[in-house]
């Protein structure tokens, strides 16, 4: 069968660009029990006020070029550009932390990374490098 | 002579390849206010002072966190003379007289380079 190249190149070109047409994860809001254990999720508990975390996920989120797209106290959702290249570009993940108090000083900080359709090869799990930059950010105060 | 359907690939793989072009790179600046104290913006000529292995002799206080943050595909790096400008256009943002602390970080996805850099933007005090 004959390989016709421009087409090819296309389609590879249209996959890494464009807005995300479907997402493969769960909500992050979702169940709990559901999402522990899944590589798109990392959760930690920390020894700090949810607001002084708050400030640290919005560093750590921008330390990866994720545009915030909603910020509330308790929950904060980013995505990071598409970007075209020559085969896979890059971007189009959209990464959501979530703060809950534990009371007694603690506070579970969720990040969950959801990988979107289009560009899907040229995605990264960000979620284990945004909760790590949390956690050195609250310590290093 | 070309067919129809040929020509119809070809232009196809033009556009593609033009909305490649521009859609293959992204810069973010974005600076996070601290502390108590928030100065005027300065103006655009306004010379910002780079430490960047060093700490200013003045006393000073940090106004701000500043992060500049790249991507680019291609295989195409970055390096500070680019970060330089988006760093010192938030730091007059934000009023700051100097940049400290400053910390450059190159990575690789892919095909895509990411050169992310952070600085504190301080203003002196005395």
């Amino acid at each position: 069968m004959k390989i016709r190249l421009p087409l090819l190149a296309l389609c590879l070109g249209l996959l890494t660009l464009g807005a995300p047409l479907q997402t493969f994860a769960k909500d992050a809001k979702g169940e709990a029990a559901e999402t522990e254990g899944k590589k798109n999720i990392t959760v930690i508990v920390l020894t700090a006020k949810p607001e002084a975390i708050h400030a640290a996920a919005l560093q750590a989120l921008a330390g990866i070029g994720c545009e915030v797209k909603k910020d509330t106290p308790t929950a904060i959702e980013g995505k990071r550009s598409n970007k075209m290249g020559l085969a896979v570009g890059s971007g189009g993940e959209k990464l959501f932390v979530d703060l809950k108090d534990k009371g007694d000083g603690k506070t579970e900080v969720r990040v969950t990374t959801k990988k979107t359709m289009l560009g899907y090869v040229g995605q990264k799990l960000w979620n284990e490098e945004v909760a790590k930059q949390i956690s050195d950010a609250v310590a290093a105060k | 002579m070309p067919s129809r359907r040929n020509k119809l690939a070809g232009g196809l793989l033009a556009l593609a390849l033009a909305a490649g072009l521009t859609g293959c790179q992204s810069v973010q600046p974005t600076a996070f206010p601290v502390g108590t104290r928030h100065p005027a913006p300065k103006p655009p000529q306004a010379v910002i002072q780079f430490f960047q292995d060093t700490k200013p002799a003045r006393h000073y206080e940090v106004v701000a966190k500043l992060n500049v943050h790249f991507e680019k595909t291609f295989f195409i790096p970055t390096s500070m003379d680019e970060a330089r400008p988006q760093l010192e256009k938030l730091a007059r943002e934000q009023g700051a007289d100097a940049l400290i602390d400053i910390v450059e970080k190159k990575s690789r996805l892919n095909e895509t380079f990411i050169y992310n850099v952070t600085a504190n933007a301080v203003v002196f005090t005395n």
